[in-house]
């Protein structure tokens, strides 16, 4: 089990979280780097950057708070280290809830979704 | 999200609907210099390291995907969407060699979100922004 700082980001299919947490998060399969017989799941897809492609893994659970969610999709994939959040929260998490953001009193609510 | 939103130029002389991303993620609001030169804002022609001498306040650095880059910076007069406004909204300001390959004309960032509460329920397909301070 492991905490992260994570972004909300509704523009994002799936959830993701670097290579290196998943293979210690006990997903051994994402540091399979053999370009000729990819990881299982490989998912392509497409950034700012141009097309890419990553292994998909189910998280057992992920908390936010008193929420859990079982079996949450993530891809296994590099953030620039830049960023200075750690996961990022998509959709694939994110139809699971219903969330309001209040800009002006900075407060996030969650909420289990429909 | 894309929608259509209203930008007024200084004194509303000048007004023009615009395609609309809305993006939460963004500390800022972005336009490109063209649309913001139409609706009176001379200042998007300089270059951020002409402006920034006599204004270094409106040419802040922004963190972005193709790295640590500096901006000029305009006050949007009025931004609308539907009933809902928004007055003095921080723009930077952008050029594209080849602006019509991106299908937005503006980003609303968090300069504009900030007057506002933003709600979503991903499952449903539900975006609602409301007027901050307004019951749910």
């Amino acid at each position: 089990m492991r905490e992260y700082l994570a972004l909300l980001d509704a523009g994002s299919e799936y959830c993701i979280l670097p290579k290196v947490d998943a293979f210690r998060l006990g997903y051994p399969d994402v540091a399979q780097m053999d370009t000729v017989v990819q990881a299982p799941s490989t998912t392509h897809f497409v950034t700012h950057l141009g097309f890419g492609k990553a292994p998909l893994i189910r998280m057992t659970q992920v908390s936010l708070g008193p929420l859990t969610f079982d079996e949450v999709e993530f891809l296994a994939f590099d953030l620039p280290q830049a960023c200075g959040f750690d996961v990022v929260f998509g959709r694939s998490l994110l139809r699971r809830l219903r969330y309001q953001v209040d800009f002006s009193r900075g407060l996030l609510k969650l909420e289990r979704g429909s | 999200m894309i929608l259509m939103s209203r930008v007024e130029g200084p004194e509303g002389a000048v007004t023009r609907e615009l395609s609309t991303l809305l993006d939460p993620n963004f500390a800022y609001s972005v336009i490109f210099s063209r649309d913001a030169i139409d609706l009176g804002y001379p200042e998007a022609a300089f270059r951020p390291k002409e402006l920034e001498k006599t204004h270094p306040d409106r040419v802040p650095y922004v963190l972005e995907f193709r790295g640590i880059e500096r901006s000029v910076m305009v006050k949007l007069a009025k931004v609308s969407i539907g009933t809902l406004f928004a007055r003095d909204v921080d723009a930077l300001i952008i050029e594209l060699d080849l602006a019509r390959m991106i299908p937005v004309d503006l980003i609303l960032g968090r300069t504009f979100l900030r007057h506002f509460k933003l709600s979503t329920d991903v499952k449903a397909g539900y975006m609602s922004l409301s007027a901050s301070g307004q019951a749910d």
